[in-house]
């Protein structure tokens, strides 16, 4: 099956409710650090913005706008513990098993296993919903997050949108 | 968030980006990214089919270790298995973030 062409379907969606159309972020470069470690002396950490909060937290709003919060979550959490709220994407699988946007479980097997050399004490849950203010992410959130990430010593950061 | 994989990316810290939406993701460019042909928000598949989501998330760590060139996707070959449906095709979460009628911008 053809990957489905969102930016088609989402102008299309706001074209048809008579507004104008979403003004996209179009990048034709990237910024890029080499990864020079092997995966086996990798720590790493996780991303994701799927609305994950754990049961001791607040849950997220499910429609937020503009939402900066970032939770950290201990990497040693149970899957179960978490609630999900975001109505941007189908969560019944999530709710069914956080693995499939969050594989904390995972991510600890490969560390047991030796595949990377560990998980990060802290990982994340932030970022979501719909997002506008697109400078207070990139001078604001994005740089404390990367504050957090340099303290925790993390080598690879894995972003799981949603 | 493939603006804050860019400005992780920057600070010196190797990311790498799992998309479920193949436009979008290039359009943003992320530093690295690996697409998976999967509803929106369920990247590693199925709930409970651990042996899947443990192949794909080592599909995501091989990717961070060789891709070499700045914004490289690499596509995996899941198939979902059934139609993959948009989240406005499913419910009313897209309704609740419709623009101003009269200004025509996004509430804030």
């Amino acid at each position: 099956m053809k990957p489905i062409d969102y930016v088609t379907a989402i102008d299309d969606y706001y074209q048809n409710l008579g507004y104008p159309a979403y003004d996209w972020t179009v990048n034709n470069t990237a910024p890029f650090t080499p990864l020079e470690k092997k995966l086996v002396e990798c720590r790493v950490s996780m991303l994701t913005s799927g609305g994950i909060s754990h049961h001791t937290r607040a849950p997220f709003n499910p429609v937020a706008k503009n939402d900066l919060r970032v939770d950290d979550v201990d990497y040693r959490s149970d899957a179960e513990d978490f609630e999900i709220n975001d109505a941007y994407y189908d969560t019944r699988g999530a709710n069914e098993d956080l693995n499939v946007v969050f594989p904390i479980e995972r991510l600890r097997e490969l560390a047991a296993d030796g595949v990377i050399g560990s998980v990060a004490k802290r990982l994340w849950s932030g970022f979501m919903g719909r997002t506008y203010n697109r400078s207070a992410v990139v001078e604001e959130a994005a740089p404390a997050l990367v504050g957090e990430l340099k303290k925790d010593e993390v080598d690879l950061l894995i972003l799981v949108p949603a | 968030m493939g603006l804050v994989s860019r400005v992780v990316e920057k600070a010196g810290i190797p990311t790498i980006y799992v998309s479920t939406g193949r436009d979008l993701t290039l359009q943003v460019l992320p530093p690295r990214s690996i697409f998976l042909n999967f509803p929106m928000g369920n990247p590693f598949g199925r709930p409970h089919a651990v042996n899947m989501q443990r192949e794909i998330l080592m599909s995501v760590l091989q990717h961070a270790v060789s891709a070499k060139e700045p914004g490289e996707m690499t596509d995996l070959p899941y198939d979902w298995g059934e139609p993959i449906l948009t989240i406005m095709e499913l419910q009313s979460g897209w309704s609740a973030s419709r623009p101003d009628p009269t200004t025509g911008k996004q509430p804030t």
